[in-house]
């Protein structure tokens, strides 16, 4: 239907206005600046129109009228502030406050409370119902999420945004009338399993939307009062979608962060990273000071002393060392430690590497025709493919733009192996692992291609494990339909290459479309950019030798980057430190690469240090909310004193134009895709199964510091899916051992339907060692593909 | 005496009529074959238009439109809806027909289904008519195999399946948009309305949702025409009505009778009288969510109209009769309770307004009331009943503010110290 676009006149107390048909009495009443008060609505959920406080009279009509979900009709006449309608919201919350815990002074909501402000402006001036005071019921389990079902309203705010903005339907009411109360599945306690795929993902926008304070963050309780803080709007610093946020801080430490606020409530939305992870700005363990000395044995020194070892360590370093750059470090910082690497007299190679110290090649070179889209503009795409792996884990707002999309009518292809909900919402839902979706990929661009009826796609997800089914049919019917494609790619380790070029041809062949590549890092596609800008770039290839040689090098240095803490291969990096002489690690807090370095240099923490990052969430920007401590100093100010010790200068002087330049250095033109490569996983039926490990560190160190390790990390397991185990035999914590290949390893058995059937997942992070053991053993293409093996019990 | 007339009760008492032989026998699905043969679905929707059949669940909507708005959406699929959740207290009249009559209803809904052209119908219970639905899915298995339902019915290209659902048991499912709600798997709770579930009902599709009296009363009008139908009754509300006459009466029970009969006939000449010759103090004339009407209203026509005209509403035709031992305050407070109990929880007003009114009126009722209590009471249920999001909310003050305004000496009583005259 075509919205009709007429405009009606209305007249809400006395103010004559036009609106366009369709507009609600409340959205017309707040465009002529006339209050009427919500509870229960919100612009980011669906109208419910249950607390009533927003009726109005409307003349000709003998009963009243909800604001919140009646449209205009042609010259209506509103009033909002008759002796009735004051009455009666004043009866409201009489009622409402009869059962709430009278202790606003020791509510973290104090401040922020929107019956608090309503009570005070439309509540009762006596009360007449009086109710026993409830009982204390605080329930305690989870590390974020505080609730107090005392004060709960009953709005279901947070049962409608965590249903319909995040998909997880994690809260539901239970009982009904007075005994009703808002709660878990059962009142089971909250992210009792987080890989549960029906379980609270800890995104916190049920805490966000909560008009009291039956929902509040746990981390930030009693930090603060709002009148005490100071916000200012800056990015996150965690994964690619670069999620914009408002940080509330007081007295140079950060409190919280919360999501911006828009006022049509779009994009409002961070996850468990943006919203809880980074607390870790304010963690005790911050480094203020430089460390010399072996092995994080090392006494202060002054800044002083530190710009003089810096410059001794480069000058000493005859041949050429290696610098790593964490793909979280801003573009000023990366630029300032590639100039400080391109200053001496030997050119060190500079690596950008991802939070799982890999090597990160930035944004692919899209050939013409292909655009490169914003995680916002995937709210707005059409026909979507997404190829990941454990996709709402890794970037759960790109997945609530997803699913906004889909709820504006548009439609998604899935390629994810594991159950992250978003399954159930694609037109067709292929679980194929990562080692076959580069492959899988290219088999979409001959479907495309082919006009016969006949389905060589079902044919291949036949031979690939997690395939087949009546999936492949849905997805040849998708693929066959109309509209512009959006295809979005989630970075894996080593894979993406070869997905990058098959989702190139695949958009060549048709006719153009639309790439959405997240990352795991805020500024992925602007360090690569920036490094490529100012001196020869290493790439993939060239880490890949340097790890695997057994070269001598003399002086390797870190900014935020930590592959022993974070890489899925932590012995390369072991080796790389044996043969070299010296460490220096520029970072904010002590990760266990700096506790094994000679020099640790502090750099400030995101909320110090302004600067700019890109990823697939567009450019953002980090914004200075308060001084670093001053011994710490920003990587410029230590580059800059270090080339000066060297007698140099360096190549950018840290002005804007000067960046301008190095990016433009950098940026790659249109390039022809990668070449296809065959699929690396076909092998289905018999006694094997497919094995492919879930990857589970994403900025570890910071997590860990913002406590979130216990609640995300993974449990030591072996995932098989229920049929497997059916046909095995298996239970739930039975033991099983894997073999393949010469190598075996004992794991308990955790069954899931998470876990696509035909294959074996393993979580891991890299504090695992009898995995990470395990997977070495199978060889270093495991990590970014699997392997076939068998499974015995015992 | 009138005498009662039977059209959604006739041939209740044959024998056999439970099965499809019996109720064969009794002229059984001779309208279906009717319709199927001989009519278009314009037909039935004009016929039963014509009938001027009003809606017997408690709003007395016009059958007729009501399909005719549904048949006129242009969306589909289509669904008929028998609301079967027969909850209000005092109301008995739907479970006669479902245990002995169901094909009665199998029969009407497939009319239904081909009027509005829908291929599916769906007959929801409440969760505690077990025996009910159980006989209607059994006269679904039976019309089913007789070929009444299913592909290709009777050869006609009509095509057409009806379901039985059981909803977990809430009064609130009795309110239609609930009862969708709780029919496509949620908690029953009211949606906003419009859109109304003739344009966006079942999975926000056009439905035509009817209460199974209303339902009951479809062959009849088939068979015999509209202007059969149409003689009886009087001119705003034709037809019969059932009624459930309970409480302190000599013959409670349903009876099906002409429309518009006063309710002094009903009690005394049906209902025999009040025992022990006692006098009448109060009527609830539309079961617990009904205002009560006192001895003053006996010549009351017991019409939709005429009801509402008087100050109450007949709703689904559930008259509670009490002698003069009620306690009026007693009553209110276990009629408060029960609304207590099945306020649904999504509106604050009826929400918090229910438990405050039944703690008021348990207070009061205890003697530890106030008359500010009873002022504040009367105040709460204005406000609950101009606030509340559904019917549900809107009604259950309806038992507190009728029996104050007509009996609030017995309040005065409570809460001066004088006790209860019922010695209740």
């Amino acid at each position: 239907m075509v919205p009709d676009k007429t405009t009606l006149h209305v007249t809400i107390d006395g103010i004559t206005l036009d609106v366009e048909r369709g507009t609600t009495i409340l959205t017309a009443a707040r465009e002529a600046g006339v209050e009427i008060p919500t509870l229960c609505w919100h612009p980011k959920v669906s109208i419910m129109g249950a607390c009533r406080v927003c009726l109005v009279e409307v003349e000709g009509l003998n009963k009243l009228i909800a604001a919140c979900h009646t449209p205009v009709a042609e010259g209506m006449v509103v009033r909002t502030a008759t002796p009735l309608i004051r009455k009666l919201r004043q009866t409201l919350f009489e009622l409402l406050l009869a059962r709430h815990p009278r202790d606003c002074w020791g509510c973290d909501k104090g401040g922020w409370c929107d019956l608090q402000a309503l009570a005070f402006k439309f509540g009762p001036e006596r009360h007449r119902f009086e109710l026993p005071s409830p009982a204390s019921r605080v329930e305690d389990r989870s590390p974020f999420v505080e609730r107090d079902t005392r004060k709960c309203v009953m709005c279901r705010r947070c049962i409608r945004v965590c249903r319909e903005v995040r998909g997880t339907s994690v809260w539901g009411a239970m009982y009904r009338g007075f005994d009703k109360k808002i709660c878990t599945f059962f009142e089971f306690p909250l992210g009792s399993d987080f890989h549960d795929p029906f379980n609270c993902e800890f995104c916190g926008s049920c805490i966000d939307i909560c008009p009291v304070g039956a929902l509040t963050a746990k981390p930030s309780k009693y930090k603060t009062r709002p009148w005490e803080v100071e916000t200012a709007e800056t990015s996150c610093p965690f994964c690619g979608v670069g999620c914009r946020m408002t940080a509330h801080h007081r007295r140079g430490t950060l409190v919280k962060t919360t999501p911006v606020k828009y006022p049509d409530g779009n994009h409002s939305d961070l996850c468990f990273r943006g919203r809880f992870g980074t607390i870790h700005a304010a963690h005790p363990s911050r480094l203020t000071e430089t460390r010399m000395g072996r092995d994080g044995e090392g006494k202060a020194i002054s800044p002083e002393k530190a710009a003089a070892a810096l410059a001794a360590v480069l000058a000493a370093a005859g041949t050429p060392g290696a610098a790593f750059v964490g793909a979280q470090s801003t573009e000023e910082e990366t630029a300032a430690l590639a100039s400080l690497m391109a200053s001496g007299s030997v050119h060190h190679p500079v690596f950008v590497l991802d939070s799982r110290g890999e090597a990160e090649a930035g944004e692919p070179a899209w050939p013409s025709g292909i655009r490169s889209a914003t995680v916002d503009e995937l709210a707005t795409a059409g026909r979507i493919i997404l190829i990941g792996h454990d996709f709402t884990f890794h970037h759960p707002v790109a997945g609530v733009r997803i699913r906004k999309a889909l709820q504006a009518g548009g439609s998604l292809l899935l390629v994810d192996p594991l159950d992250t909900l978003l399954g159930r919402q694609a037109a067709a839902w292929l679980r194929v692992p990562p080692s076959s979706q580069a492959a899988l990929v290219e088999q979409f661009r001959d479907e495309l291609a082919s006009a016969c009826g006949a389905s060589a796609l079902a044919g291949f997800l036949d031979l690939v494990p997690g395939g087949g089914g009546e999936a492949g049919g849905k997805a040849t019917e998708w693929l066959k339909g109309e509209g512009p494609l959006t295809v979005v790619i989630q970075k894996i380790p080593v894979q993406a290459p070869a997905v990058n070029g098959a989702a190139a041809r695949l958009l060549e062949a048709a006719g153009g479309g639309s790439v959405v590549y997240l990352t795991p890092d805020a500024n992925a596609f602007g360090a690569s950019v920036i490094v490529r800008g100012v001196g020869p770039a290493a790439d993939e290839r060239a880490l890949e030798d340097l790890l695997a040689s057994d070269r001598r090098v003399p002086a390797v240095f870190f900014l935020r980057a930590d592959p022993l803490g974070e890489s899925a291969r932590p012995e390369l990096w072991e080796a790389l430190r044996r043969r070299s002489t010296t460490w220096v690690v520029f970072d904010s807090f002590l990760t266990r690469t700096a506790a094994r370095a000679d020099l640790v240099v502090p750099v400030p923490l995101f909320t110090e240090n302004a600067g700019s990052i890109r990823a697939a969430g567009g450019p953002g920007s980090f914004t200075r909310l308060y001084q670093p401590p001053p011994s710490v100093r920003d990587m410029l100010s230590w580059a800059g004193s270090a080339a000066t010790a060297l007698g140099k200068g360096l190549a950018w002087d840290g002005g804007a134009a000067g960046l301008d330049d190095i990016r433009a250095r950098g940026r790659r033109v249109g390039q022809a895709p990668p070449a296809p490569v065959a699929p690396a996983a076909i092998c289905r039926g018999g006694e094997s199964f497919w094995l492919f490990a879930r990857f589970h560190r994403f900025p570890g160190h910071r997590l860990e510091l913002a406590e979130a390790r216990a609640v995300i990390g993974p449990q030591e397991c072996l995932e098989v899916h229920p049929a497997d185990a059916g046909a095995m035999g298996l239970l739930d914590g039975e033991r099983v051992t894997v073999e393949a290949s010469g190598a075996s390893a004992a794991f308990a058995v955790r069954v899931t339907p998470r876990t696509p059937p035909g294959c074996l997942c393993l979580p891991f992070d890299p504090s695992f060692g009898d995995v990470i053991r395990f997977m070495s053993a199978l060889g270093p293409g495991f990590v970014s593909g699997g392997a076939a093996v068998s499974v015995r019990k015992g | 005496m009138t005498d009662q007339y039977f059209v959604a009760y006739r041939d209740i008492d044959a024998p056999g009529i439970g099965t499809l032989d019996g109720y064969q026998r009794h002229r059984g699905y001779e309208a279906l074959r009717k319709v199927l043969t001989t009519m278009t679905p314009e037909d039935v929707i004009e016929t039963i238009k014509r009938s001027r059949l009003h809606g017997r669940g408690g709003a007395a909507f016009p059958t007729g439109l009501k399909w005719e708005f549904v048949f006129q959406d242009h969306k589909t699929p289509k669904y008929v809806v028998c609301n079967a959740e027969e909850g209000e207290p005092g109301t008995f009249k739907d479970r006669p027909i479902l245990e002995r009559v169901p094909h009665r209803l199998v029969e009407a809904m497939i009319i239904a289904g081909y009027a509005i052209s829908a291929r599916r119908g769906y007959a929801v219970f409440r969760g505690e008519f077990i025996g009910p639905a159980a006989s209607v899915r059994r006269a679904v298995a039976e019309a089913k195999a007789a070929g009444y339902l299913g592909e290709n019915i009777m050869g006609t290209g009509f095509s057409y399946d009806l379901q039985v659902y059981r909803t977990a048991g809430a009064y609130i499912c009795g309110e239609e948009t609930a009862l969708l709600e709780a029919l496509e798997g949620r908690a029953g709770l009211a949606r906003i309305r419009p859109p109304f579930p003739v344009n966006a009902g079942l999975w926000a599709r056009p439905t035509a949702l009817n209460n199974v009296e209303t339902f009951a009363n479809v062959p009849d009008i088939i068979l015999n025409g509209p202007e059969w139908f149409a003689q009886r009754g009087t001119d705003k509300f034709p037809g019969t009505k059932i009624y459930c006459l309970s409480g302190h009466v000599n013959r409670p029970g349903v009876y099906e009778l002409p429309a518009g009969i006063t309710l002094r006939e009903l009690i005394y000449e049906h209902g025999g009288g009040i025992p022990g010759g006692r006098k009448l103090k109060a009527v609830f004339p539309g079961g617990a969510s009904s205002s009560c009407l006192t001895a003053e209203s006996l010549d009351l026509v017991l019409d939709y109209a005429s009801v509402a005209v008087a100050g109450s509403m007949l709703g689904s035709g559930a008259i509670i009769v009490c002698d003069d031992s009620t306690c009026m305050v007693a009553a209110a407070r276990r009629l408060a309770s029960f609304f207590r109990h099945e306020s649904c929880g999504k509106c604050i007003p009826c929400r918090e307004g229910t438990e405050h009114i039944h703690r008021t009126l348990t207070r009061i009722n205890e003697g530890q009331g106030t008359m500010g209590d009873v002022d504040d009471l009367l105040d709460l249920c204005q406000i609950i009943r101009q606030t509340a999001f559904c019917g549900l909310g809107q009604a259950a003050v309806n038992p507190v503010l009728s029996t104050v305004r007509h009996f609030r000496q017995e309040y005065e009583d409570h809460c001066t110290g004088r006790g209860c005259r019922h010695g209740a």
